[in-house]
Formats: structure tokens, C-alpha cells, sequence
């Protein structure tokens, strides 16, 4: 990220995000491994790999993605928060009104009835699985512009809390359940915790601890929910 | 669009069919599998023996007395934790929250040791198994009263317990200069090491209970059938609860010898411990979806990991490569698994 001009990567970020999602989709869909220790598994990979690549902080000093990250549009709107809603804007267009969105709820709804009904589940899997690492890259990308410079370390953890947010805004661990509006609900109670944290100045340590237990708590509501206490 | 709601609502009978289904389709799978079980270990002690051969003929000093001490040692307190795991992971659940088990329990005995005026060791040893029990239990209530995802529970539960071991040693590594956990982490009893005693023990004492008790026969058929286990009368969350208990027990045990042998507790103890273990635990035949597995297997998973670790350090690869390797094992021996075992969608 020294000599290369701002559009070429974003490009690169972009391509290389698609081919971890694909890796990743590869693993689930067609060598079907559970996608928890598939992913854990490329996580170390990838992790390992950023550390091969630098060992050390790399600066970003192109005005263009610096701005990006911390820029904001007429000194009021932060140019993330505007990438965050358009994005969210696109999946829910997608998840809603396309075929594609459909069937996703389908494959999650009940896999073996969609494969009778002839949806192609390894395509849908694959291409979710895809969406998911390209996001992740425009996010580092746009972490390493909000920071100034690029860590092998950067977005350690994050999993977690993008777990726990999706969790809480009610997206069924079991698959087939969720709305875009329940899971900005989940990032802003989420952000709202961590920030109010902070502001009340509890020990950072203290914060991991209530990190957990807001996990817990997601998944249990989303047992709750879905009524398989009951069931049991 | 209308089809798509309807499937919906429905599929809440069909899954538990499904999963009753696939859950038949593993108890016939272990079957044809258990007759095959030993060729599987033997595969993978020729491999250990292979890698044996191999780093010997690299190095020079992978072959020396010390270095297989080492080995043994270093690989203890991973090892017992894994044979514990292994038979949580034989019915179909998993348990990440080891690595902060363990930081969680050095730290509370490091605390306890520099307290002004700090109680007797042995009685702060056993504070430190407690809290095992504590975090077994808690993981068992989750997961069986509650019917919890095992996976996001333990993995909530760890980022908790790592979180409480930062805000006990507050971020710093607190030296512990005392004989018992000096004992139970460098001591050795007839020129053997304590840790290594106690991993032989263990392995022994699970791999019984596993292969020739009544115990040990449930544990396989929850996994295998959990419907067929229900309808039978197995009272699977006892059993359950029992098993995240022994594994949380286990994990606070290689807490205290992990104190021991770096006489310091430190809330980084243990960190990314989780995957080595469950890629040791999965490299030894257990399924993930359960049902499957030996302690035997797990032994092998272990020393080939250890082995292959130390291997790599005498050669003089760094730490980074390793990392990027681990991933690419843990992903490759379930991939290797799956496509033996599963028959495609």
C-alpha cells in the first residue's frame, strides 16, 4: 500500500476479500466442513499470513483513503457511516426483493426442502460465503485508513462482537430467521455498551468480561426465542 | 414468494427429522467404522514414526534425550486437556473456553499467592481446580438446560474467564516462587517429570473408562444418536454435564502445571491454545459431528502435533509460518476426514 494509486486498492482489497470468501466457501460447500472450524481454521491462515507479509505497522499516507476513513461528508456525516448504510441498503435490497435473497432464507430455513425444490444450496452458500469476505476486506480497508496504518493485529476479536451483534439483532443461530433492521439494532445497542463503557471509564480488562457475557446473553435471548428450550 | 414463507414455518419439524435422520446415518457409520478403528490409529503412529525419522535425519538435535523430555514435557498440559475434550467431542459437543480456563485459574492462584498475607498453597491449589469445576459446570448448565450452542457458549464463556484472569493479575504476569505448583510443574518422581506422570495417568485412566465402562459405551451412543440415546433412557445431560465438568477440571489441572513450569501467572497463559487442541483432538479420528473417536487416536493427534511443532522449531522455520500452517492443518484433517467418511449431499 506505498506506491499504488487509491483506486487500484480498493480493487486489490476487494479482489483479495473475494478470494478469501471463496476459500472460505470452498471449505463449507464443497469439501463440507462445519463452517465454525472451516473458518477458524482460515483465520489462522490469514492471520499468519498478514504477519508473514509485515511484522510490523505499515503507514497509509494516500490522502484518498485516509479520507475515507476518517473523512467526513460536509463536516457532519462520516464517509464510513455512509459506506455502512449503502451497503446494508444493497443487502437488504438483495435479501428482500431478489431471488437470491429468497432462496438464502430458504437454504437456511430447511436445507433438505430447497435441494428437493432445486435450488443449487452449494451456489447460494458459496455466494453468501463470498459477500461475507468482501465485506470484511472493504472493512480493513477502511480500518486501516480510520487508523493510518495497517496492522498485522488489526480486527483481532472482531468475530466476536460481529457475532454478538448479528446474535442479538435476531438472526437465528439455526439459520432460516433475521432482518437488516434487527441487526443494525444489534451493532447500535452494542456500540452503545462499548462506548458507554468507556465513557464510565470501567477497566478495559472488566470490558472483555461483559463482551462475553453479552454473547451469552444474545444466545441465550435467541434460544428464548425460538423455542427450543421447549422443544428439549 | 408465498412457497418460501410457507417453507419456513415448517421447517422447524423437518429439521428435528433431519437431524434424527442424519443421527441414524452416523450409529450405522461408527458401526462400519469401529471395526476399522485400529488400522486408522495405526496410520497415524506410522506417520508419528515417519516424522520421527524425518526430523531426526534434519536435525541433529531433535534425537537427543532432552528434546524428548522437552517434547514430553511441553506436550502435557495440551494432552490432558485433549483427552477430556475428546470425549466431550464424541457426543457432538465442543468446548473453546480451555485457553481462558486456564489463564483464568493461574491467575486466580497467582492472586491468592501475593495476597499480604496469603493462605496455605495446597488449599490455594484447590481454589484454582475450582474454578474448573466452576467454569465445567457453567458450560454444562448452558449447553444442556439451557440448549445452548455449545460452540458460541464455551467461545462467550472463554472471552469471559480471559476478561476476569486480565482484571485479577491487572494485565501483568504475577510471579509465583513457591513448591507446590513448583512441584506439580517442574518436580519429577523417579527422574520423571510430574507433567508427564500425570498425562500418562489421564490418558490411561479416560481410555479405560472410555473403551470398558458403561459410561464409556453412553458417551459413544449420545453421539452417535442422540434421539435413539433419548428414547433409550440415557440420561445424556447428566452425562453431558459430567463430561464439560471433567474437561473443565482438566483444563484448570494444566493451568496450575502451566504456573508451575513458568512459575509466573499470566493471563496470556494458554491463549490460541483451543485450536491446537481440537485440531490434535480431530487429527485423532473424532468426528466432529460425534459419535466417533478414541483416546488412543487422541494420543496419536497429540504427539504428531508436538512432534511436529518441535520438528519445525529445531529446523528453524519461525513462528509465523507455523501459524499460517496450523490453519491449513486443522482445515486439511477435517477435509481429509469428511471426504472419507460422509457421502455427499
Amino acid at each position: 500500500e506505498v506506491g499504488a494509486p487509491w483506486w487500484l486498492v480498493i480493487f486489490m482489497v476487494i479482489g483479495l476479500g473475494l478470494a478469501m470468501g471463496a476459500m472460505n466457501a470452498t471449505l463449507v460447500s464443497v469439501f463440507k466442513i462445519a463452517a465454525i472450524i472451516a473458518t477458524l481454521g482460515t483465520m489462522q491462515i490469514f492471520r499468519g499470513t498478514a504477519w508473514l507479509i509485515k511484522d510490523a505497522t505499515v503507514m497509509v499516507k494516500d490522502p484518498i483513503i485516509l479520507m475515507l476513513g476518517r473523512g467526513r461528508l460536509f463536516d457532519v456525516i462520516p464517509y464510513v457511516t455512509i459506506i455502512a448504510v449503502v451497503i446494508l441498503a444493497i443487502i437488504y435490497y438483495v435479501l428482500n426483493f431478489t431471488s437470491f435473497g429468497r432462496k438464502v432464507y430458504m437454504v437456511g430455513g430447511n436445507e433438505h426442502a430447497s435441494y428437493l425444490s432445486g435450488i443449487n444450496i452449494n451456489r447460494i452458500k458459496f455466494i453468501s460465503f463470498v459477500i461475507s469476505g468482501v465485506t470484511a476486506g472493504i472493512a480493513g480497508f477502511l480500518l486501516a485508513g480510520q487508523v493510518g496504518a495497517a496492522l498485522p493485529q488489526s480486527g483481532a476479536g472482531t468475530e466476536m462482537s460481529t457475532i454478538s451483534a448479528v446474535i442479538l439483532g435476531g438472526i437465528s443461530l439455526t439459520g432460516g430467521k433475521g432482518k437488516i433492521a434487527g441487526i443494525i439494532l444489534g451493532i447500535l445497542i452494542l456500540q452503545t455498551i462499548n462506548n458507554g463503557l468507556t465513557l464510565l471509564s470501567v477497566n478495559a480488562y472488566f470490558q472483555m468480561v461483559v463482551s462475553g457475557s453479552v454473547l451469552l446473553i444474545a444466545v441465550m435471548i435467541d434460544v428464548v426465542r425460538s423455542g427450543a428450550l421447549k422443544k428439549q | 414468494m408465498g412457497a418460501c414463507t410457507e417453507v419456513n414455518t415448517f421447517s422447524g419439524g423437518d429439521r428435528i427429522k433431519g437431524s434424527y435422520m442424519s443421527g441414524l446415518d452416523a450409529s450405522l457409520q461408527s458401526k462400519k467404522l469401529n471395526c476399522k478403528k485400529i488400522p486408522s490409529n495405526l496410520i497415524l503412529f506410522v506417520i508419528l514414526a515417519v516424522m520421527v525419522g524425518v526430523f531426526s535425519a534434519l536435525s541433529r538435535d531433535f534425537y537427543s534425550y532432552y528434546n524428548i523430555v522437552a517434547i514430553l514435557n511441553n506436550l502435557a498440559f495440551t494432552g490432558i486437556i485433549a483427552a477430556a475434550l475428546t470425549l466431550v467431542m464424541i457426543t457432538g459437543g465442543l468446548d473453546m473456553s480451555v485457553g481462558g480456563n486456564i489463564a483464568l485459574t493461574s491467575c486466580m492462584v497467582a492472586a491468592m499467592y501475593n495476597l499480604p498475607n496469603p493462605p496455605n498453597m495446597i488449599l490455594v491449589v484447590f481454589i484454582g481446580l475450582l474454578v474448573g469445576v466452576f467454569i465445567g459446570f457453567f458450560n454444562g448448565f448452558l449447553i444442556t438446560r439451557l440448549n445452548l450452542n455449545p460452540v458460541i457458549t464455551t467461545l462467550g464463556v472463554m472471552t469471559m474467564a480471559r476478561g476476569g484472569a486480565y482484571v485479577l493479575s491487572k494485565g501483568r504476569s504475577i510471579l509465583v516462587m513457591e513448591n507446590v505448583t513448583g512441584f506439580l510443574g517442574r518436580g519429577t518422581v523417579a527422574r520423571i517429570p510430574m507433567p508427564l506422570l500425570f498425562f500418562i495417568l489421564v490418558y490411561m485412566v479416560l481410555a479405560i473408562i472410555l473403551s470398558r465402562s458403561k459410561f464409556g459405551r453412553k458417551v459413544y451412543y449420545i453421539g452417535a444418536n442422540p434421539e435413539a440415546a433419548r428414547v433409550s433412557g440415557i440420561n445424556s445431560r447428566r452425562i453431558k454435564t459430567i463430561l464439560y465438568f471433567l474437561t473443565g477440571i482438566s483444563a484448570s489441572f494444566s493451568g496450575l502445571i502451566l504456573t508451575g513450569m513458568t512459575a509466573a501467572g499470566m493471563p496470556q497463559h494458554g491463549a490460541g491454545t483451543e485450536l491446537d487442541i481440537i485440531s490434535a483432538v480431530l487429527l485423532g479420528g473424532t468426528a466432529l459431528a460425534g459419535g466417533k473417536g478414541s483416546i488412543v487416536g487422541t494420543l496419536a493427534g497429540v504427539l504428531i502435533l508436538a512432534v511436529l511443532y518441535n520438528g519445525f522449531t529445531l529446523i528453524g522455520i519461525k513462528w509465523m509460518p507455523i501459524r499460517v500452517f496450523q490453519g491449513i492443518l486443522l482445515v486439511g484433517i477435517v477435509a481429509l476426514y469428511e471426504a472419507r467418511g460422509k457421502k455427499r449431499f
